[in-house]
């Protein structure tokens, strides 16, 4: 073996990692559909991706925001390309999610022993669904300056706490700068940090358990 | 705003996965049925 390999061995046992990867093999039952959750984690990446590259240039004030992003569509070389590969990996992050959903419960994924992982399952999604919530009023054009109003408006018709919970999301009585720096905040670290601890149990779980068995 | 080619997209691949999946499990059915 090389010298680097023997290096890493040495101090790592490398090896046993590897063996762990090739000791695992596909059983005959899995098909094409059991590729949809693989296609949602690419899909998570290329936003990763693709959203770094965009913090460079935009800014999250109500003032410069559709500038912001006015300036990366028309100027930044690739800025167009940028941002359109992240909106339409956003949408198909979410289709992929839902055909991957159809999949594990038309399968019986979800069954014991892998409950756990189910569970993570749907907080990925909840986690997906407000990424897609907060990323959408991020150019705060009027689709997104709206959808925000509406969005964050929902939670008032809960009794009692309805009123304290659209001030805790607008930040604020009404919409405006606090709501759009929140949901920056929220689109950019506290998502991306949540989904990245639930995708950690997720998968290894996944890995613990194994695929799921045939019907 | 309706965007047509996801809407396409959407709309074609949710009827094709879910066919898909409940005929994987009716040949799965079948063979299982052979072997026994």
């Amino acid at each position: 073996m090389s010298k680097v390999y023997d290096w890493f061995q040495e101090r790592l046992s490398i090896q046993d990692i590897a063996d762990d990867i090739t000791s695992k093999y596909v059983p005959p039952h899995v098909n094409i559909f059991y590729c949809l959750g693989g296609m949602t984690l690419t899909c998570f990446l290329v936003q990763v991706a693709t959203g770094f590259a965009m913090t460079f240039y935009y800014r999250p004030t109500v003032a410069e925001a559709f500038s912001s992003v006015e300036y990366m569509m028309t100027q930044v070389n690739f800025g167009w390309l940028i941002r359109s590969l992240h909106r339409w990996s956003a949408s198909m992050m979410v289709l992929m999610m839902i055909l991957h959903i159809f999949r594990v419960y038309l399968t019986g994924g979800f069954k014991k022993p892998r409950e756990l992982t189910w569970i993570t399952g749907v907080i990925l999604g909840v986690l997906t669904v407000s990424f897609g919530v907060t990323g959408y009023s991020l150019p705060w054009d009027q689709v997104g300056y709206w959808a925000c109003k509406i969005v964050t408006g929902v939670p008032e018709a809960i009794p009692v706490v309805g009123s304290s919970l659209v001030e805790l999301l607008r930040g604020d009585v009404s919409v405006g700068q606090a709501t759009l720096t929140r949901f920056y905040s929220l689109h950019t670290l506290v998502l991306p940090v949540l989904s990245l601890v639930f995708m950690l149990a997720h998968f290894l779980m996944i890995r613990k358990q194994g695929i799921s068995g045939p019907l | 705003m309706v965007e047509i080619l996801l809407s396409g997209i959407v709309l074609g691949l949710i009827p094709i996965t879910i066919l898909g999946l409940l005929m994987a499990a009716y040949f799965q059915y079948q063979r299982s049925k052979a072997a026994s």
